[in-house]
């Protein structure tokens, strides 16, 4: 499945404006971008944990890829991310029943994933693992010198 | 620990004392590495504090109402995050000029036990334009602060 379909399933929730459809378009929005993330990064031989600790090395290995954009896009995915705990856990919080902030939330998704997908070739594939790579190699010899 | 933006001339004492009460400090500190702790945050604190007081003018000017619980303060001075702190307020009022209060609360996530300070910000505005205003601040946050830094304070906003 293409996980862009949860962007168009996040879409359909903002036709209501009730507070459940509000607090799962930050769910569906977030897991859209993450998941065309996870698909990035092993498309581009990196592969991350089918797990919790998925989303932490997500975040480590685009915020080090040594590209711009991919940084500014894994940030504004690691806003995202904090959105969705609260929509999905605390159920006080009012912000994420707004439609506003959910509207902005799905476009918020949508430009990481037009971020995402500008380096979903062969060149935009190579230069990410060329980037992970030199971070890695960078990490190695810094935990041999310590 | 409740503040505007006309109360920073407290702000360094409040700080201070929230450091020196916090009972993670008290469970998580021996007595022989109390004095080195506070020593290496003294500095920070200090140099936090002389910020604020430079800044404290134009946030008066912009009426920006400010609030910082104290586990947000205590988690930025323990992982040495509070000059970050203090460069996003400064971000944050710099490319969201119709912001109205800023708020520092720490925040978890239940799935990873990963901890961060969440800077939620209420502004007005079209959605548009605040998705524009945050690009801008991302592009700079990014290009100012370090990985993992910058992925302990997030930026969240509520259009009013």
């Amino acid at each position: 499945m293409d996980p862009r379909d949860f962007l168009d399933t996040a879409k359909g929730l903002l036709k209501s404006d009730s507070p459940a459809n509000c607090r799962s378009v930050f769910n569906r929005s977030y897991y859209a971008a993450y998941n065309v993330g996870v698909s990035l990064l092993e498309e581009a031989g990196i592969p991350i944990k089918k797990n919790a600790s998925g989303h932490g090395e997500l975040d480590k290995y685009l915020a080090n890829c040594g590209i711009n954009e991919i940084k500014e896009a894994q940030t504004k995915l690691s806003f995202l991310a904090s959105q969705r705990i609260r929509a999905d856990y605390r159920l006080n919080e009012k912000a994420v029943e707004k439609h506003t902030n959910a509207e902005k939330a799905f476009l918020s998704s949508k430009s990481i994933i037009e971020v995402f997908t500008q380096f979903d070739s062969n060149d935009g594939e190579e230069e990410i693992f060329r980037g992970v790579n030199a971070y890695n190699e960078k990490i190695k010899t810094a935990s041999k010198h310590s | 620990m409740t503040t505007s933006s006309a109360c920073f001339s407290h702000l360094y004492q409040e700080i201070n004392r929230t450091i020196l009460n916090s009972p993670e400090r008290e469970r998580g500190t021996a007595p022989g590495e109390t004095d080195a702790w506070l020593k290496e945050n003294a500095v920070i604190l200090s140099d936090f504090n002389d910020n604020l007081n430079n800044l404290a003018p134009s946030l008066e000017a912009q009426s920006v109402e400010l609030v910082r619980d104290d586990a947000a303060v205590f988690f930025c001075a323990n992982q040495s995050l509070l000059r970050y702190l203090q460069l996003i307020e400064d971000l944050i009022r710099k490319h969201f000029p119709t912001v109205q209060k800023i708020s520092f609360s720490l925040d978890y996530d239940p799935e990873t036990c990963n901890e961060w300070v969440n800077a939620d910000i209420q502004i007005t505005g079209d959605i548009g334009q605040v998705i524009d205003w945050e690009d801008a601040f991302i592009k700079e946050w990014v290009s100012e602060v370090p990985y993992p830094e910058r992925d302990k304070i997030r930026l969240s906003s509520d259009i009013m």
